[in-house]
């Protein structure tokens, strides 16, 4: 009973922290290499520039 | 996602008949010797009001109409552009609209749609404003055609510090964005070289009027990005890690002699900023 009642615990913990990190600005990785920043509506993909193709401000 | 956000402006507004199709009005090039109309999507005004008067020193002039909050942008005394706050966007955006007078507005919008664009956003008029239409064009980059009212008219000319230098296309085909152009606007595009890179111009007469590259960015499409002047751009990027924005490139010796930087805004909206001496 002990035993089950600290594992709940532990994944209550877990889910929490999932949460909070979730709340947070924060930028992190995606399972294909994307860099994903969370917006106030939803989660967007952080852009990526290739500098071998930029050749902008030339105005 | 940007769509659905254009027409939850649009409901909030005045809209006028629907768009027809017609037949490709000519260029008018004395027309579109207008400097460019700069209005950023938000979905946080006050957030945006906060991170760009601390990086550029830009002040506001709020208004609101029927609870659509709007801004105009002042920077050392003068208008360069407007904010309008969309809630539910995903992302902030800059669009860039041409202002025209009432008639070349018209003109302007048949051969756009002409040419292959969609209107987003169907004419609406804006209290002070006066028409904005706002297009998808055929690489699914967004523009605007405004009618000319007394804000376009007070646009300081381009190349005074932290206000606009231009707009580049970054194209994923930039022949269909040249022929695009070419067809709905009249302008002469010339393809220069530099650095063994291809650099499109485009031109209205013989003024330069926008740029054109292919797309560097490799995960989002093509779409229209402002360029900011800066005279000191090492201390604006200083300024800028210490913000809320993301850095996507940071001035280097590596990338044009580090005098061009490219950043997200809070919301997404990229900007790029280029370092000019005077």
């Amino acid at each position: 009973m002990k035993k089950t009642k600290k594992i709940t615990l532990l994944i209550l913990t877990l889910l929490l922290m999932e949460v909070f990190h979730g709340c947070a600005n924060a930028r992190w990785g995606t399972d294909a290499g994307l860099n994903v920043t969370w917006g106030p509506n939803g989660p967007r993909v952080r852009p990526h520039v290739d500098f071998d193709i930029y050749n902008g401000g030339r105005l | 996602m940007k769509h659905n956000l254009l027409i939850l402006l649009w409901i909030t507004l005045i809209s006028n008949s629907p768009l027809q199709l017609n037949k490709k009005a000519k260029s008018n090039s004395s027309e579109e010797s207008q400097e460019l109309w700069h209005d950023l999507i938000t979905p946080n005004l006050e957030e945006s009001k906060i991170f760009y008067g601390d990086i550029f020193g830009w002040t506001f002039e709020d208004s609101n109409f029927k609870g659509t909050k709007m801004t105009t942008i002042i920077n050392d005394g003068n208008v360069i552009g407007g904010m309008i706050e969309v809630k539910n966007a995903n992302t902030s955006t800059w669009i860039c609209a041409l202002p025209l007078s009432t008639e070349a507005l018209n003109q302007r919008i048949k051969s756009v749609l002409a040419s292959g664009a969609k209107a987003v956003l169907p004419p609406v008029k804006i209290p002070g404003r006066g028409k904005q239409v706002v297009f998808e064009g055929p690489l699914g980059e967004e523009f605007s055609l405004i009618s000319e009212n007394d804000y376009t008219k007070k646009v300081t000319p381009k190349g005074v510090d932290k206000s606009w230098i231009g707009i580049e296309l970054w194209a994923s085909n930039t022949s269909r964005g040249q022929e695009f152009y070419e067809t709905a606007f009249g302008v002469s595009t010339t393809q220069i070289s530099y650095d063994n890179k291809p650099y499109w111009v485009f031109k209205s007469g013989e003024k330069l009027v926008a740029g054109m590259i292919n797309n560097p960015i490799t995960n989002q499409g093509s779409q229209w990005v402002p360029y900011i002047k800066s005279t000191s751009i090492n201390e604006l990027f200083l300024k800028l890690k210490n913000s809320k924005a993301a850095i996507l490139l940071t001035p280097t010796e590596e990338v044009r002699k580090g005098n061009v930087g490219i950043i997200q805004d809070p919301h997404g909206a990229i900007i790029a900023i280029q370092n000019t001496k005077s």
